[in-house]
């Protein structure tokens, strides 16, 4: 099956070669460039709409099995979950509906899988047969949205590009997440087993996620100080080495546009990683038929991830086939990439595939570690401006300090596993250490321990790059 | 632009435009109810009665409340049974599903083709 997977998906490539050469030109010469999905511009972060949507977001159930859109895009753990996080739950928390509820017993999620692996079950090709046409998928992050999910064919939302129903955008996401994921019965009747978001729902929805994270790209190169981290962007950015900048340019989601065209934004390629050997899923023994990506019958492709917030978003590709950053950086090296349409195509563009040294693998994962902990230093910062300088009741509050308090305590354990920015990680300590203790304040004490808390950030930021 | 953006420029550009393609999802667009497929429904699609239809040649007219349109599905279009207000599990179905009398939903592409078409249940 996989072998005819490789076959299907490279004869298209080349037929999608030859007969789109014609009209790429064809495009540039009449000047009817296709225009990247525009997403609203940014809004104040507490906008009332934005709020409505958090409050939907964690809160509410569309009348289903209990599961939220929080439920498995965890604030505690960036939006996302991991088995780590997930054994910290409760047993009757609403992601293992399927061990409790019978109604949802058979057909609705692997219940070893999501513990073990956290990886999630999804009809992405049709509810006609449940028992064997499925794929299980990792949870991906909803941060830095807006900066990641656009493209010149419009938005790629979900993990091969193809995840939300009616025209796709991202606001229309929650309707296909609420049918597959939130319903009473497999029968999935509208108005029996859940109910659909409203229009006004949508929108508020759309509007919260979109405020998560990074509201736009890095620029790269960035002054870093670190000198691992520093040699490992070089890499990244290096055209005879990482190639990493061609499709994941600036570390973010979207296609180089000196290479891709400045409207290509995100894009869908197929790298290979469900020919990856020893995959996790694999070795349970438990069914897990292979992943064909975007479409139905799929290409094979899946969409570019953002990298600035990988290293704490872990496990890696679709597929959580890898752990470690190290090791996700490590598979470009591999047979499974270089063999790959995506591989192939590096090969062919520059005369030969991705083969770094471990010494170089490490540096670009130092290089990744270092960029998500100034997203987690920086995203933690603003939580605790945004705490103060709109005036937030005491909970409101509290919610504010807690989540910068997750976004640190990420800081430290990215950089302390890769034993970098040792006095950077003390500054983070403390400021961690400092922010806890304001919750356990009010008035003018908490302000001034999160005062503290904000200059210990700056610290330690100091140390991992020029201002 | 360098040697390498300029030798390879095209290459890359058509595999973004080969791969580049952001569908709409397909599966559970079949559980969404007509008239309820978000930013599509009022938009890019068109709701009425089936007036009449040619099995063979695999053709249909449509009354809406104020125009009436006919359609001719194509290979890839995709059938739904709507069967929610029986509250019944919706289904896949095909164009022998589709008759005179029948309250149908159409979703046409930006090329004119036939995306999919919801029946409500008789």
């Amino acid at each position: 099956m996989v072998d005819n997977y490789r076959v299907r998906g490279s004869t298209r490539f080349d037929m999608y070669f030859v007969w789109r050469q014609k009209h790429v030109w064809t495009a540039i010469l009449t000047g009817t460039v296709l225009v990247a999905c525009q997403v609203s511009p940014p809004m104040p972060p507490e906008d009332g709409l934005v709020l409505e949507g958090e409050r939907l977001f964690f809160n509410e159930t569309f009348s289903g099995n209990g599961r939220t859109c929080g439920t498995c895009h965890r604030a505690e753990d960036n939006f996302a979950l991991s088995p780590n996080f997930i054994a910290t739950l409760p047993p009757d928390d609403a992601l293992f509906v399927a061990e409790f509820d019978s109604n949802l017993a058979q057909n609705f999620e692997n219940p070893r899988l999501i513990r073990e692996l956290a990886m999630i079950l999804e009809n992405q090709d049709g509810f006609d047969d449940l028992a064997t046409n499925f794929n299980m998928r990792g949870i991906p992050h909803t941060l830095g949205l807006r900066a990641s999910i656009a493209s010149a064919a419009g938005p790629q939302t979900g993990w091969s590009g193809d995840g939300a129903p009616g025209d796709g955008s991202l606001r229309s996401f929650a309707v296909g997440a609420v049918i597959q994921h939130f319903p009473k019965t497999i029968d999935r009747i509208a108005g029996v087993d859940f109910r659909l978001p409203t229009d006004d729902e949508l929108d508020a929805l759309e509007a919260f996620q979109l405020s998560l994270g990074r509201q736009q790209d890095l620029s790269l190169p960035l002054s870093l100080k670190g000198t691992v981290a520093k040699r490992g962007q070089e890499i990244f950015i290096d055209r005879s080495q990482g190639k990493c900048n061609a499709c994941h340019f600036n570390a973010g989601a979207n296609g180089d546009p000196t290479i891709f065209g400045p409207t290509a934004g995100n894009l869908n390629f197929n790298t290979g990683v469900e020919d990856l050997p020893d995959q996790p899923a694999d070795l349970t023994g438990e069914k897990v038929p292979p992943d064909d990506g975007l479409g139905n019958p799929g290409s094979g492709e899946f969409n570019t991830p953002p990298l600035v917030e990988a290293a704490d978003t872990g496990p890696f590709f679709h597929n959580n086939a890898i752990d470690t950053i190290e090791g996700a950086v490590a598979f470009y090296n591999g047979d499974a990439f270089n063999n790959s349409p995506a591989g192939q195509l590096i090969n062919g563009a520059t005369g030969s595939g991705i083969n770094l040294e471990s010494t170089q693998v490490v540096a670009v994962a130092a290089f990744l570690r270092v960029i998500n902990a100034l997203e987690n230093i920086r995203a933690s910062d603003e939580l605790l401006d945004r705490a103060y300088r709109m005036s937030q009741t005491g909970n409101r509050q509290s919610t504010l300090l807690e989540r910068a308090a997750f976004e640190i305590d990420d800081s430290i354990a990215v950089l302390a596993a890769a034993n970098l920015h040792a006095v950077a990680t003390q500054h983070l300590n403390e400021a961690l250490a400092l922010v806890r203790s304001s919750l356990n304040k009010s008035g003018s004490s908490r302000r001034r321990l999160v005062d503290d808390a904000r200059a210990q950030l700056t610290l330690a930021r100091d140390r991992m790059v020029e201002s | 632009m360098n040697n390498w953006i300029s030798r390879h420029c095209l290459n890359l550009a058509v595999l973004m435009f080969a791969t580049g393609v952001a569908n709409a999802q397909q599966a559970t667009e079949r559980y969404i109810p007509i008239g309820k497929s978000p930013g599509v429904a009022g938009e890019e699609s068109f709701i009425g009665t089936i007036t009449d239809i040619d099995y063979t040649v695999h053709k249909m007219e449509i009354r809406g409340t104020d125009k009436r349109i006919t359609v001719s599905p194509v290979e890839s279009t995709r059938y739904y049974l709507d069967r929610t207000k029986k509250k019944m599990s919706n289904q896949t179905a095909t164009f022998r599903d589709c008759e005179v009398g029948l309250k149908v939903e159409i979703r046409i592409k930006s090329d004119g083709s036939v995306d999919w078409i919801k029946i409500e249940s008789g």
